[in-house]
């Protein structure tokens, strides 16, 4: 396997706060790279300082990658509220040098991949709902054709029933263009489902990291064995109808 | 094609409809067709008056009001409703130039000291607080002790006296704006820092900023209006409410007919403009969006008659 992001000890203070502390982890091509902690535990951090929105304070972040893009939590909040859907999309475009024709056709193709119509292009983010716009915020992500991109909870805004359409969509994107996904989540279900390589981070550091099927299944730290025992588990029964078209998806 | 939820506009439960209230309150259309109709007056002013509004006839000196002369003629029987429209448009023209001075220096400078932050902010901000220690008119005198009596150095002089304001909200906004999601969402396709700053954070802005710009008009107007009235602006013969007002209250006895016409514009004008400004505001808070109305405060509180 291509290794894709190679992260070496990295550490990023503010201040007093370490946010993240001594973090060793390598993502390789054409995988899904899960990072699953509490709020609080520098999740988002890592995958700023893997993008370079963030200066490490320590270590290396080597990237093999192409063009690399990041997915916000909040749809409303990742969208400028002066702009419309139509104008921030086009900037992307035309602020790296791409013709109106090319953004505009990529833009169609896009739309009819994540199921939205060009209509929604003279629209303002707030006129939109948290779905639609999360899947806009994807297309937007997915314009300069990158090859890496972080995704930073990029469900855990949106209502229970459409978080398993969005999730989907990255399973279908991923293959579609041979995406490599950093998957920062705190929902372990999610992780379990989309995931191949998941980290634990507990206070800016690594506790445990290994295959998806490693992790959930035989668990070898202690913080590990309690966020699985924390799961609401029984009652949110994730049922076998999550790959086809039917609703609901979870049941609580 | 695997369906990834709704993308169907069309249905009303999709579409958010936010219930802003509305801008348009009695208060405000009336403060703004007062507005609307003084800039048609001062923008047209040469169609519109009657007579020239420098044309001196000493036989109508003080005249009353007639067909002829509707708010009648001055010391020197000029006709004052020629000189009240010019005299609104140098007064107009010359508050636009002093906000004009305002916002292309502090608007940029404010949004980037909120921006950068560190030293720069530093800096520039203290310089602001030397300016602000200033009184406008002050800083008025002090410009045309150095360049002479003239609305140059007036409008520059207050230009200059307000910057620190304007600059300052703007500074304040930015600092709100800097740390959304969008802003690092716009640096993370790699937007350059202008085109974050000047694109994405001031067009948020801009509402809160149009809202303080309208207030510093009237205020200009007044301040302007003072320097005239000290004979230290707008220099005769040249129209002006501010030295309209000066002119006619050496003669308030013989005619006071002639000093009320300038006061009743200025204030007009800027009652308007307060209202404008106060509705922007309310319209932008929904906070205060939501008062009740007089009557309503009224019942609920209980009456002391």
């Amino acid at each position: 396997m291509e290794e894709m992001i190679r992260v070496e000890n990295l550490k990023k203070y503010y201040k007093k706060t370490h946010a993240v502390d001594g973090v060793s982890f390598s993502i390789e091509k054409d995988s899904v790279f899960g990072v699953v902690g509490e709020s609080g535990s520098g999740k988002t951090t890592i995958g700023k300082c893997i993008l370079g929105l963030e200066t490490p304070t320590e270590g290396a972040v080597r990237r093999r990658a192409g063009r690399m893009q990041m997915i916000f939590q909040n749809p409303y909040a990742s969208f400028n509220p002066a702009l419309s859907i139509g104008t921030a999309l086009r900037e992307v475009g035309a602020v790296h040098k791409l013709t109106r024709a090319e953004t505009q056709q990529r833009v169609s193709q896009l739309l009819e991949q994540v199921s939205l119509t060009d209509d929604v292009l003279k629209r303002k983010p707030k006129e939109m709902s948290g779905g639609q716009l999360q899947r806009l915020a994807i297309v937007r992500a997915l314009l300069l054709r990158p090859e890496f991109i972080v995704a930073d909870e990029p469900v855990s805004a949106l209502d229970v029933s459409v978080q398993a359409q969005v999730i989907n969509l990255f399973a279908d994107l991923k293959k579609e263009y041979g995406l490599t996904i950093l998957f920062i989540s705190h929902d372990l279900t999610i992780v379990e489902y989309i995931c191949d390589t998941v980290a634990v981070v507990y206070r800016g550091h690594i506790v445990e990291m290994g295959e998806k099927e490693q992790i959930f299944g035989e668990p070898s730290h202690p913080y590990t064995k309690k966020l699985l025992a924390a799961r609401p588990g029984l009652e949110r029964i994730v049922t076998k109808t999550l790959d086809t078209n039917e609703a609901p998806l979870y049941n609580i | 094609m695997r369906q990834y939820g709704k993308g169907n506009l069309q249905g009303g439960e999709l579409t958010r409809t936010t219930n802003v209230g509305t801008l348009f309150t009695p208060a405000m259309v009336a403060a703004s067709s007062i507005l609307l109709l003084i800039l048609i007056g001062t923008i047209f002013a040469g169609f519109l008056a009657p007579y020239d509004p420098e044309a001196i006839d000493l036989s109508l000196s003080y005249g009353p009001i007639t067909p002829e002369h509707i708010l009648g003629t001055d010391n020197v029987g000029r006709d004052s409703l020629s000189r009240l429209l010019f005299g609104g448009r140098t007064a107009i023209t010359n508050a636009f130039l002093v906000v004009g001075v305002t916002v292309s220096v502090g608007i940029p400078l404010g949004l980037l000291c909120g921006y950068y932050g560190g030293a720069l902010d530093g800096v520039i901000m203290r310089i602001w607080d030397v300016i602000l220690s200033f009184p406008p008119l002050l800083l008025g005198f002090l410009f045309v002790a150095m360049f002479g009596r003239g609305s140059t150095a007036s409008i520059l002089a207050l230009g200059i006296a307000w910057i620190p304001m304007i600059s300052r909200l703007a500074r304040n906004l930015t600092i709100a704006e800097r740390n959304k999601t969008y802003v690092l969402a716009a640096k993370s396709f790699g937007f350059s820092d202008a085109r974050v700053i000047f694109r994405h954070i001031l067009p948020n802005c801009t509402s809160t900023l149009l809202a303080e710009l309208t207030v510093d008009i009237g205020y200009a107007i007044i301040v302007l209006a003072s320097l005239s009235f000290l004979g230290l602006g707008v220099q005769a013969p040249t129209s002006d409410w501010g030295l309209m007002l000066q002119e006619s209250l050496v003669y308030v006895r013989q005619s006071p007919l002639q000093t009320v016409i300038p006061s009743v514009a200025i204030g007009l004008m800027i009652v308007s403009l307060n209202i404008v400004s106060d509705s922007i505001q309310l319209y932008l808070d929904p906070e205060q969006r939501k008062l009740p109305s007089f009557e309503r405060f009224l019942k609920k509180h209980g009456t002391h008659s």
